[in-house]
């Protein structure tokens, strides 16, 4: 039970970008830090870019799961966790967040640097709900989560286009240093996280 | 693993023919050496040598990467090289002694030592199930020429690597250097400094390698010690020794109390709360068994086997036991007022009280503080099956203290407007099945419909064995 990294991401325009994010990768090995860090920024802003507008989608990937919610105002947040964090706190978590940093940053031409949008909070966050009955609060007044359906992928194949390849869009991006891709080509062989073990 | 083999069997030769496996050996051996390494990892990949800026220390750790002068990267196609140069460094030292017609032993000559600290410290990273490496090591341990608590922390350094986590070689190696250094651990206790240090070592392993078999095992025998050095020292009126060995069997049960809310369906994590449970309730049973004369009073007679040896047949009699009990007081105070049933209700009548540690009353709260912790649990974290199990103990265990009668100072009535409660036990199918139905599925952190349909299966079953359970009791009972 446990959550990696918190993102929000611009997702109005092509290809999404993340604005602020807080990770917790102590967990990994000295250095597997920075792949995991990068891949994950990659997962978030791919699978923002494919969320639409008022859309709640889990996505499981490997050992992680990203959980996205996307907003009407053009950002969406993704939180990465790993499969037993329950996925209601973790959309609660989501409302709260976009909420917040709507109110707080309503232009979306500040939203390029994460100087132009200080969220100190998130850091605090990814701290209070590592375990998930702090947002026990949450937790009982989220009824109308209810009412919009989460939707569930197994795979992040899932969410992406016709004809588009997990694998290529690896290759093709540019959050991903050269050596993440190799750890994440060995990884996914193995189907393991990032970790040869 | 496929894509592991590969890389691991791509010549590193043919990315740089200077990199022959001799001067892999040789560098690592350097650094091992110059640095004092607290963490390892293997790479996918060959980190460049960035020529511009390079130093030249930089070119003797190449290909190897060296980070904040602990952690070292090792590329994986240096793993094949290497095991073949350390092994073959290792047999040179032995080939040495029978060339030389020396009936020297190799570990009386300085440089061969040296030489087989090295190729073993390369072999305990790359492979730690190496027994050949690892019993070389024992050799110098035993002569005096190695220090087993930096032989220590070589294991822990050696376990950053998660692979190696489950490699039941290190583990052994561990057990061995604890009992080569306290020799007398079966009699006396370990330092609780060094206990705590050890069990550290098991969390990390824990964490890093979820289901790691040998480093839970190690931490039970760690954490019985304790719990039978703590009852030991309390019989025999030790008192230092005594909270020595308490305090950290506390921390420890605190610590996977903490662990349990971060992995709720790794049962390893269960087992383990279960065996502190166990340990810190070792001492009150112990007492009982001496006070029935089964346990001579230095306690060297009992093994840590005769703790919660709590078989179902025991718990039919105990339950007999306490019903003749309560008959008898109530018979004796001629109908003036009915027995509490439950040993348990009568503790938790006064909710106030301060008890003495390791007393009835202090195993029951805690035993009772578990229930509805798990209970608790249960509720924000449905359809996890390893917490039904661990319902299933705490409440076996609950079952057995409820049927105690051996406690003096309980023969405290029921008041009489309170009669109807003289007949129910703490414990009960009907309790169970009151909790199960109050567990509304709306109230769950994850509400999805896959969740609610395995804990219903779960909460049937577990209804199931609860009546078992009582039926068996009562079926001893009416025989």
């Amino acid at each position: 039970m446990k959550i990696y990294a918190i993102y929000v991401v611009r997702n109005n325009v092509k290809p999404a970008k993340s604005i602020v994010d807080a990770k917790d990768l102590t967990s990994f090995g000295f250095f597997q830090r920075s792949s995991i860090a990068e891949f994950m920024t990659f997962m978030s802003q791919t699978i923002a870019e494919k969320t639409q507008p008022g859309q709640r989608q889990s996505i499981e990937e490997s050992n992680y799961v990203g959980h996205v919610y996307a907003r009407a105002e053009g950002v969406a947040g993704v939180v990465i966790t790993d499969k037993e964090y329950p996925p209601r706190v973790a959309f609660s978590l989501l409302n709260k967040i976009l909420d917040e940093f709507t109110t707080r940053f309503p232009n979306s031409a500040n939203w390029a640097t994460p100087e132009q949008c200080p969220y100190p909070e998130l850091q605090q966050y990814i701290v209070t709900y590592q375990d998930p009955k702090q947002g026990d609060t949450i937790m009982k007044v989220q009824r109308e989560l209810d009412e919009t359906k989460i939707i569930l992928h197994k795979t992040i194949e899932s969410v992406l286009e016709r004809g588009e390849k997990m694998e290529s869009l690896v290759e093709r991006s540019d959050v991903l240093s050269s050596q993440s891709k190799i750890f994440y080509k060995t990884a996914k062989k193995q189907n393991s996280c990032c970790v040869i073990c | 693993m496929a894509e592991e083999t590969r890389l691991a069997n791509t010549s590193i030769t043919e990315q740089d023919p200077s990199l022959t496996k001799d001067v892999l050996y040789e560098r690592l051996v350097h650094i091992l050496n110059a640095n004092k390494i607290d963490e390892v990892a293997i790479l996918p990949f060959m980190a460049e040598p960035d020529m511009s800026t390079c130093m030249e220390s930089d070119v003797i750790q190449h290909p190897y990467i060296l980070q904040q002068g602990t952690k070292l990267g090792i590329p994986i196609f240096c793993w094949v090289p290497l095991l073949d140069a350390s092994y073959a460094a290792l047999k040179d030292v032995k080939r040495t002694e029978t060339h030389d017609n020396n009936t020297e032993e190799w570990w009386t000559d300085p440089g061969r030592r040296q030489r087989v600290l090295e190729s073993t410290a390369c072999l305990m990273i790359l492979c730690p199930d190496s027994f050949t490496a690892i019993n070389a090591r024992k050799r110098l341990v035993q002569q005096g020429y190695l220090d087993p608590q930096e032989e220590c922390q070589l294991l822990d350094m050696v376990l950053t690597f998660p692979r190696n986590c489950k490699s039941s070689g290190v583990w052994h190696h561990r057990k061995w250097l604890i009992c080569h250094m306290y020799k007398d651990y079966e009699t006396s206790p370990l330092p609780p400094s060094f206990v705590k240090k050890h069990l550290q070592a098991c969390h990390l392993a824990a964490q890093r390698y979820p289901k790691c078999y040998y480093a839970w095992t190690m931490r039970h025998w760690l954490v019985e010690h304790l719990g039978r050095q703590w009852w030991r020292a309390s019989l025999e009126g030790v008192e230092s020794v005594q909270e020595d060995q308490l305090s950290p069997l506390e921390e420890e049960y605190e610590q996977m109390k903490t662990h349990m809310d971060r992995n709720v369906s790794d049962h390893s994590t269960h087992q383990h709360l279960q065996q502190c449970l166990i340990q810190l309730s070792g001492r009150w049973i112990m007492q009982q068994l001496e006070s029935k004369g089964q346990v001579s009073s230095s306690g060297s007679s009992a093994n840590s086997g005769t703790i919660l040896s709590w078989t179902r047949s025991e718990l039919a009699l105990r339950r007999q036991r306490r019903e003749n009990w309560c008959q008898t007081l109530e018979a004796r105070t001629s109908g003036r007022g009915h027995m509490s049933r439950s040993a348990i209700l009568k503790v938790l009548v006064d909710e106030s009280a301060e008890y003495k540690r390791a007393s009835f009353e202090w195993v029951v709260r805690m035993w009772v503080h578990e229930m509805h912790r798990v209970k608790d649990m249960i509720q924000s974290y449905p359809g996890h099956e390893s917490l039904w199990n661990h319902l299933r103990f705490v409440y076996y265990g609950l079952c057995w203290l409820d049927c105690e009668t051996d406690i003096a100072e309980h023969e405290v009535s029921v008041p009489e407007n309170d009669q109807s409660k003289a007949e129910l036990l703490f414990t009960s199918p009907a309790v169970e099945s009151g909790h199960v139905r109050g567990l509304s599925p709306h109230q769950s952190a994850s509400g999805t419909d896959a969740g609610n349909e395995k804990q219903k299966e779960l909460q049937d079953q577990y209804l199931t064995w609860v009546r078992r359970l009582d039926i068996m009791g009562h079926s001893a009972f009416t025989e």
